[in-house]
């Protein structure tokens, strides 16, 4: 197998497996209004890769995971803690707050490194260039331990989102949902980045609430459109020798304005229509 | 001692027209709780003149970059209004982060495409605040002042719709022309600090400051004047942490900032307990 | 004869007195890259002070300037830097520690790279091609050859700000000059031919080929050779990837081919197309070298080079920048066994 074929294989492989439960976690996210939470996650685990990769430790290896892995529990805890009682303070600017400062740490500390000003490029950037088989294997497996585990509940977490104050241990699915988020983000930012790992988690599922009627027709929607947003934006990357996770993101974020414009347009025409009619 | 001075001053003077400008405007930011539509901003603003930079290859100084930062903030706000409008379907939120990733992603992008390799991502999140020139401070406080004179004509009106949305929607303001006017005044005072100061320094300076005032109080004078104390402190304290450390500005000023903010919320936490 | 003494005396003790004074006052360099600093050192001797803004394990084009380097300049009363597009945080440093006599054009201030032939001169000056340096390939440190113009660069700085010492500089310069090319060519042929002929056919990369056709007494001159350049001849012709386009005047000096990079541009990650073809030349066409400077990230070093089948050879680009290279010559050697290690073990010579 040519290296080139080889490349596009494992990157497929990575996008379909990651894009299903991505896209299922995001409607999550959208509908229960906390979009920018992801955002926090990320920064902090790419704050706990720059610590990492400047002690030394070997990207891929389990110790590699352990330090975002410690950054994003603390990032969790402090979300759940912040919930702000205070009217005045709105959660969104506790959220954002808390973006500013894990990407501030950031910043610092990649200063601090030597060599760091490209650690806070890779972190945001992502390494998917460096893609292996290990890390695609390991994040099928992974991936499906926790669809298989959210099939399983689907209803729980349904509830969790539409109707919170029905469900029995709120507290307990709620800190489940927030685990499998983490889980998403460690296997994910360091690989592709902090800005593309929102846009996978963000966009396909962005895409879905725009257009799905229902959660299944949705989440197919999604993750079709997202798979092939993805997968065009490799090829461009390759065919157009482009900057790889940036171009991804953006063809990402293309077909997200194409899906608005197309909504916007399909609005006004139902309205226009019904105005007729009634 | 008189050294540390020589290097501070300009830097200094940067931080507090900031502290004065940025924090105000976070008062209003923070209640209209739009406070990732100016992180997006900021990023926008970044991106623009990276384009105008190595597409158009003008300096980052000149008039084009501001022009072409400026414009895509506009575009940026003017893209947030009609999606709020017509595409009432999915959050706002949803959109506002997807284009703050897609706009830093094109800022990433145009650097590795077009750059020589000096543009630097910390440049664009930290700005070179230990480096900001006499001039530069020159052209913030001019449209500073310009955008400041305007918000104070029009403090009645703007400040009402801050205070609650949806009342003045109700009293029959004309919400779009309004909003307009807010959204493009932010924009030019957001295209020029970013230029001095980066995206995240620009952040923290609009958020962290008004945040602290409205965990202690909430008549917009008495806000506006601990914002202006919060972001003074800890501009005092982040330069000097920057110069006897050596780490850098920008980032030391948000990461005090950051602490300034973190104590407040223990100190009103503390003091609701008792 | 007691007054005479007594003159003789205050004579003596002045004459002690006014030089102590002279060789009181060191003159106060302050160099970019660590390499100037020795080289500077090497030249001036006890008549200055030199220190280096960076250090040998950062890399030169991302250097954040810090508060201390405004400090270091403001006391500087000469400043040595390359002169070409490398250092471009230097001006910034330069107007705020208010020093005139360092600014470019005063005699306070040296470009090492003044009259240096640069190689990988651009065709063309567009932006959006990201022309990364405009003048030519700055990395000028890694050839020996051009560090003999360095020093002699050093020398007539020196000697601009401190005319007395002019003796002094050009007798150590040109013994710092005489010892690079013995190392260089090794003696026998420096004697025969001279060290600025010699050193001229090399930087153009035509040493080995004039050697080998120039005979005396029956025997090629190449069998004459010695130093750096003998070392290197088993490499001569071989295909090895660099990094980063670091080693230009290096690979001329010893007929390496760089057969492709694999960072281009300083910081920003290749895109997959390149990285995919360089990959595959690796593979198809047997480069087993990729050679590094050490201020890369390590890990990303080895991984294409594991992924390419070849050996990462890792090593500080100045002085300085890793244990024993603490002299411009500990760093050649250091350059020249690894590459000779690395040949060795992957089976490119005997």
């Amino acid at each position: 197998m040519s290296v080139v074929s080889e490349f596009f294989i494992m990157q497929i492989m990575l996008v379909m497996v990651m894009l299903g439960l991505n896209t299922y976690m995001g409607i999550h996210i959208i509908r229960r209004g906390i979009i920018f939470c992801d955002l926090v996650l990320n920064q902090l685990a790419a704050f706990g890769v720059i610590i990492g990769l400047g002690l030394g430790i070997r990207y891929g290896t389990p110790l590699s995971f352990a330090i975002p892995v410690a950054a994003v529990l603390a990032g969790c805890a402090l979300l759940a803690v912040t919930r702000p009682k205070d009217k005045r303070v709105s959660a969104e600017a506790v959220i954002g707050i808390l973006y500013g400062i894990a990407l501030t740490a950031s910043l610092l500390l990649a200063d601090k490194l030597p060599g760091g000003g490209t650690y806070l490029g890779k972190t945001l950037t992502g390494s998917m260039l460096w893609v292996s088989w290990p890390l695609v294997l390991t994040t099928v497996v992974v991936y499906a331990a926790l669809g298989f585990f959210h099939y399983i509940f689907r209803g729980r977490f349904l509830k969790l989102t539409e109707n919170p104050g029905l469900l029995r241990h709120r507290g307990l699915w709620d800190f489940l949902f927030f685990a499998t988020l983490g889980v998403i983000t460690i296997l994910i930012v360091p690989v592709a980045g902090v800005l593309l790992a929102y846009g996978f988690m963000m966009i396909p599922a962005s895409i879905a609430v725009l257009f799905g009627r229902g959660w299944k027709a949705g989440l197919i929607f999604g993750w079709a459109t997202g798979t092939i947003a993805s997968l065009l934006g490799i090829f461009m990357s390759y065919r157009f020798d482009l900057p790889y996770g940036p171009t991804i993101l953006l063809v990402m974020a293309a077909f997200f304005i194409g899906a608005l414009v197309t909504k916007g347009i399909m609005t006004q025409l139902e309205t226009m229509t019904k105005g007729r009619a009634s | 001692m008189n050294e540390a001075l020589n290097l501070l001053a300009a830097p200094f003077a940067a931080c507090l027209l900031m502290t004065l400008m940025l924090g105000y405007m976070g008062l209003h930011v923070l209640k209209r709780d739009v406070i990732f539509v100016d992180i997006a901003l900021a990023q926008f603003a970044a991106v623009g003149a990276i384009a105008a930079h190595f597409m158009l290859g003008v300096h980052a100084d000149s008039p084009a970059a501001l022009a072409l930062a400026w414009g895509a903030t506009i575009i940026a706000s003017a893209f947030y209004t009609l999606t709020r409008h017509f595409v009432p379907q999915i959050r706002l939120e949803a959109v506002i982060g997807i284009s703050y990733a897609a706009a830093a992603s094109a800022a990433m992008f145009l650097i590795a495409k077009g750059s020589s390799g000096h543009t630097h991502i910390q440049q664009m999140l930290a700005g070179n605040l230990l480096w900001v020139q006499w001039k530069d401070i020159a052209l913030s406080s001019a449209v500073f002042a310009l955008a400041g004179l305007i918000f104070w004509i029009c403090r009645r009106p703007l400040h009402r719709i801050s205070d609650n949305y949806e009342t003045a929607a109700r009293r029959g303001f004309d919400m779009m022309a309004w909003d307009f006017v807010f959204y493009a005044l932010c924009g030019a005072v957001i295209t020029v600090a970013v230029r001095m100061t980066g995206v995240l320094v620009v952040f923290c300076y609009l958020i962290i400051p008004a945040t602290v005032s409205a965990l202690f109080a909430s008549a917009w004078f008495h806000r506006l004047l601990i914002v202006a104390a919060t972001g003074a402190v800890a501009s005092v304290a982040g330069l000097t942490f920057a110069y006897t450390l050596d780490f850098s500005a920008g980032g030391s000023v948000s990461l005090f900032l950051g602490l300034a903010v973190a104590g407040s919320a223990l100190v009103a936490h503390a003091r609701r307990r008792y | 004869m007691q007054r005479n003494l007594m003159l003789a005396g205050v004579f003596f003790v002045t004459a002690i007195f006014t030089h102590g004074l002279a060789a009181d006052k060191p003159l106060r360099v302050v160099t970019t890259l660590p390499d100037y600093a020795v080289i500077a050192k090497a030249v001036g001797g006890d008549r200055i002070m030199a220190e280096a803004i960076v250090r040998g394990e950062q890399d030169a084009h991302y250097i954040r300037p810090k508060p201390s380097f405004v400090t270091m300049v403001r006391q500087a009363d000469v400043l040595i830097d390359t002169g070409l597009d490398l250092e471009m945080w230097l001006p910034a440093v330069v107007d705020k520690s208010g020093n005139t006599k360092v600014r470019s054009g005063q005699p306070g201030y040296v470009a090492v790279a003044k009259g240096l032939n640069l190689l990988e001169k651009p065709k063309t000056f567009s932006r959006s091609e990201g022309g990364v340096h405009v003048y030519g390939n700055p990395h000028i440190t890694c050839s020996p050859v051009n560090m003999r113009t360095v020093a002699r660069n050093i020398a007539l700085g020196l000697i601009k700000n401190d005319p007395e010492g002019k003796a002094c500089y050009q007798e150590h310069a040109e013994k710092f000059v005489r010892e690079l090319d013995e190392r260089m060519f090794g003696k026998t042929l420096v004697d025969m031919l001279g060290g600025d002929t010699l050193s001229e056919l090399a930087a153009k990369g035509a040493l080995y080929s004039f050697l080998e056709k120039q005979t005396f007494e029956g025997r090629p001159l190449i069998e004459r050779l010695g130093g750096w350049a003998k070392q290197m001849l088993p490499l001569r012709g071989k295909l090895i990837i660099t990094y980063h386009k670091n080693w230009v005047y290096f690979f001329t000096l010893f007929d390496l081919v760089e057969a492709g990079t694999v960072e281009p541009k300083p910081g920003i990650p290749p895109s997959p197309n390149h990285v995919l073809a360089l990959t595959e030349k690796m593979r198809s066409q047997g480069i087993k070298i990729l050679l590094a400077a050490n201020y890369f990230d390590e890990q990303q070093v080895r991984m294409v080079a594991e992924r390419a089948g070849a050996e990462a050879v890792i090593v500080p680009l100045y002085v300085g920048g890793a244990p024993g290279t603490d002299t411009y010559f500990d760093l050649v050697d250091l350059w020249v066994s690894s590459l000779l290690k690395a040949a060795i073990n992957n089976g490119l010579i005997k």
